[in-house]
C-alpha cells in the first residue's frame, strides 16, 4: 500500500516507534489547542504578581503556571490516551505483528474466511473496558477540563 | 526608603500616547493616591512604576537609583492587585511565603516574616487554608500579607477594595490606613473612588486623560481645586457648576459651589427653585433643586433631617466665601 512506503522506506514498518510517532502527530494540534487554553484562561494578574514577587521565567512556569493547570493537563492527557487507544485507521495499516495493538486484533476477526462476530463482539468489549473504567473514575475532572472556562 | 522620582515618563501604545511626558515626586513614607476617572492612565502609571510596563521614555527613580530598566523583581517594590491575584493552589502561608522562597531566604527568616506579616493582618486562623476557601476580605488582607513581607521600599495598590462591599471596604480602608502609620512605608494607592482617596492619602494626584490635573493634601484640592475638572471631581455630592449670567456676575465664566455651602430657606434666598428628588441619610439631606433659572439643577446638602417634599419651593443661598470662580480655560481665579 501506497500509506506504508514511506514506513517501509526507513524500515521502521510495523514497529513501535512507527505507531508511537504517528499517533503523536495525530494528536499534537488537540494537545497542543487544549493547552493553550487552558494556559490562556489563567489570569494574566497572577502572573504579574508572580513577576512582582521574583519569580524568574522557569519559576513561574514551575510553580504557578503548571500547578494551576493541572485540571487541563489532565484531561488533555486523559482525553489523548483515549484518542490514541481508539485509533484504527493508521495501526491497522502500518502494523501486522509486531506493534499490532487491539484495533488490529479486532479487525483480525473480519477476515476473508469470514466474519467472527461473536469473537468481534467479546474483543471490542474487552477493548472498551479500561477506557470505560478510566473515563468512570475521571469523568469529573474530565468534563471540568473540557468546559473550563466556558463560564465564570 | 522610598522615594520615587518619575521625570518625563510617558507611556504610548503604538500611535495613541496613554500618558504624556509627566513629572512627579513621591517622598519616603508618603501615602500617595492616584485618583481620576475610568480611562485616565492612573492603573498605567502604577503599573509603569511597578515595572510592569515598559516606559516610551523618561526616566524612573527609586530612591535616586535609575529604575527604568530594571524588572519587576528588582526594584523592591510590592504590588497588591485589584483581583487579589494570590495563587489559588497555594495556602495562605504558602502565598504569603512565595516572595520570600523566591528571594532565597532561609526558613527560619521566612517563618518569622510570615508569623509576623499574619499576626499584623490577623491572618493567623486561617493560614493553612487555600484562598478560596477565605471571603473577599481575607483575600485581600493574604494579598497586603504578601507584599508586607517582602519589606519593599513602597507598596502599590492598584484599586485594591473595589471587588469588596460596601462595609468590608470600610474597614479595610481603615486597616491599610492603620498600616501605613505601623509601617511609615511610602504608598501609592490607584482609585477611582474619591471617598477612598479624601480619606486615606496624604496626598492625592488627580489624573485625567494622562495628565496630572492638581497635585495636593485633600483638604487643599477641597479648598482650593485647580480648574474645573478638579472642583467636579473632588467632593460628594459633587460641587455645583454654574456658568452663565449668573457666574458673569462674579466676574467669572463658571461658578461652583459645593452642596455643603448652600444655605436653604423656605422664605428668601439668592436663588429660587423647586425640590426635586430628597435623599435621607440621616446624618444629611440631599435635596436636587430644579428650575433655578440658573440653567442647571442644584445638589444642596443640610446637615440633619430636613423635611422638604418634592415640588416643594425652596430658596438657596451660596457661602459667599466658599464661592469658586474659574476662567473661560476652566481655570481657577484667585
Amino acid at each position: 500500500m501506497r500509506l506504508s512506503r514511506t514506513p517501509k522506506y526507513f524500515g521502521v514498518l510495523d514497529s513501535r516507534i512507527l505507531l508511537v510517532v504517528i499517533l503523536m502527530l495525530i494528536n499534537l494540534p488537540i494537545i497542543i489547542w487544549m493547552l493553550y487554553t487552558y494556559f490562556k484562561e489563567i489570569p494574566v494578574d497572577i502572573l504579574e504578581a508572580a513577576r512582582m514577587d521574583g519569580a524568574s521565567l522557569k519559576n513561574e512556569i514551575l510553580y504557578v503556571l503548571t500547578p494551576m493547570a493541572v485540571p487541563g493537563i489532565a484531561s488533555t492527557i486523559l482525553l489523548n490516551i483515549i484518542l490514541a487507544w481508539n485509533e484504527a485507521f493508521w495501526t491497522i495499516i502500518l502494523t501486522t505483528v509486531n506493534a499490532a495493538p487491539l484495533t488490529a486484533f479486532i479487525a483480525s476477526y473480519s477476515s476473508p474466511e469470514g466474519l467472527f462476530y461473536a469473537k468481534l463482539s467479546a474483543a471490542s468489549t474487552m477493548a472498551i473496558a479500561p477506557i470505560l473504567i478510566m473515563g468512570w473514575f475521571s469523568q469529573k475532572q474530565l468534563v471540568r477540563g473540557l468546559t473550563f472556562g466556558a463560564v465564570k | 526608603m522610598g522615594r520615587i522620582t518619575l521625570d518625563k515618563v510617558a507611556k504610548r501604545f503604538g500611535e495613541v500616547e496613554v500618558i504624556p511626558p509627566l513629572d512627579l515626586t513621591i517622598e519616603d513614607g508618603e501615602f500617595v493616591v492616584f485618583v481620576g476617572p475610568s480611562g485616565c492612565g492612573k492603573s498605567t502609571l502604577l503599573r509603569l512604576i511597578a515595572g510592569l510596563e515598559d516606559v516610551s521614555g523618561g526616566e524612573i527613580r527609586i530612591d535616586g537609583q535609575n529604575a527604568t530598566e530594571l524588572p519587576p523583581a528588582k526594584r523592591g517594590l510590592a504590588m497588591v492587585f485589584q483581583s487579589y491575584a494570590l495563587y489559588p493552589h497555594m495556602s495562605v502561608r504558602k502565598n504569603i511565603a512565595f516572595p520570600l522562597k523566591m528571594a532565597g531566604l532561609s526558613e527560619d527568616e521566612q517563618k518569622k516574616r510570615i508569623d509576623n506579616a499574619a499576626k499584623i493582618l490577623n491572618l493567623t486562623d486561617y493560614i493553612d487554608r487555600r484562598p478560596g476557601q477565605l471571603s473577599g476580605g481575607q483575600r485581600q488582607r493574604v494579598a497586603i500579607g504578601r507584599a508586607i513581607v517582602r519589606e519593599p521600599a513602597a507598596f502599590l495598590f492598584d484599586e485594591p477594595l473595589s471587588n469588596l462591599d460596601a462595609a468590608l471596604r470600610v474597614g479595610m480602608r481603615l486597616e491599610i490606613t492603620e498600616l501605613h502609620d505601623r509601617l511609615k512605608t511610602t504608598m501609592i494607592y490607584v482609585t477611582h473612588d474619591q471617598v477612598e482617596a479624601m480619606t486615606m492619602a496624604d496626598k492625592i494626584v488627580v489624573l485625567r486623560a494622562g495628565h496630572i490635573e492638581q497635585v495636593g493634601t485633600p483638604l487643599e484640592l477641597y479648598r482650593a481645586p485647580r480648574n474645573v475638572f478638579v472642583a467636579g471631581f473632588i467632593g460628594s455630592p459633587k460641587m455645583n457648576l454654574i456658568a452663565g449670567a449668573e457666574a458673569g456676575k462674579h466676574g467669572c465664566k463658571t461658578i461652583g459651589i459645593r452642596p455643603e455651602h448652600i444655605a436653604v430657606s423656605p422664605t428668601e434666598g439668592t436663588w429660587k427653585g423647586r425640590v426635586g428628588v430628597s435623599e435621607h441619610l440621616g446624618s444629611d439631606t440631599f435635596f436636587y433643586v430644579h428650575d433655578t433659572g440658573l440653567g442647571e439643577d442644584l445638589t444642596v446638602r443640610v446637615a440633619g433631617e430636613v423635611e422638604l417634599h418634592s415640588g416643594d419651593t425652596v430658596y438657596l443661598t451660596p457661602d459667599a466665601d466658599k464661592l469658586h470662580r474659574f476662567d473661560d480655560t476652566g481655570l481657577r481665579l484667585a
